[in-house]
């Protein structure tokens, strides 16, 4: 797979870029709920954006709440959103 | 439970002071990382608006987008 060998900041960007497009999709879809094409588009991007999710949350620690937390310190102690990075 | 009904013209009789979109065909669409930077999936969906945008911008983009869209 492509992100295989992506570091932190790259693979937070890929799932931005995928949470982005499957939004996108789903306003297309929305006025378009027939499309086929479309529909595959957006399935393949949420199944990329599940890997690549799980992928960083196994690796710096859980995205979201709605997510298995083993440490809870971790969920708490990770840089805000807006403290770009760990001290 | 999907009847597609892709009727993608306006109607004939298009009433005043209403307002209508086209609809959409489905394309080509950007890379995720190509669409998040453009603000859409939709390449003829890229319309960038500058204030005081010169005439030249504007034919430019008209040019540039498939639909010839400003």
């Amino acid at each position: 797979m492509e992100e295989e060998n992506l570091n932190r900041n790259e693979l937070m960007r890929k799932i931005m870029d995928y949470k982005f497009a499957i939004n996108d999709m789903a306003l297309f879809l929305d006025t378009h709920p027939c499309n086929e094409n479309a529909l595959m588009k957006h399935n393949d991007f949420v199944k990329k954006y599940q890997e690549c999710k799980e992928k960083y949350e196994t690796a710096y620690g859980p995205l979201s709440i709605d997510t298995e937390i083993n440490s809870w310190e971790k969920w708490v102690y990770d840089p805000w959103p807006w403290e770009r990075s760990e001290k | 439970m999907c009847n597609n009904n892709n009727n993608n013209s306006l109607p004939a009789t298009l009433c005043y002071g209403n307002a209508y979109v086209p609809n959409q065909t489905f394309k080509n669409i950007f890379s995720p990382a190509e669409g998040l930077s453009n603000g859409t999936m939709f390449p003829e969906l890229v319309i960038p608006y500058y204030p005081n945008q010169s005439l030249a911008e504007m034919n430019y983009l008209r040019d540039y987008n498939e639909r010839g869209c400003r």
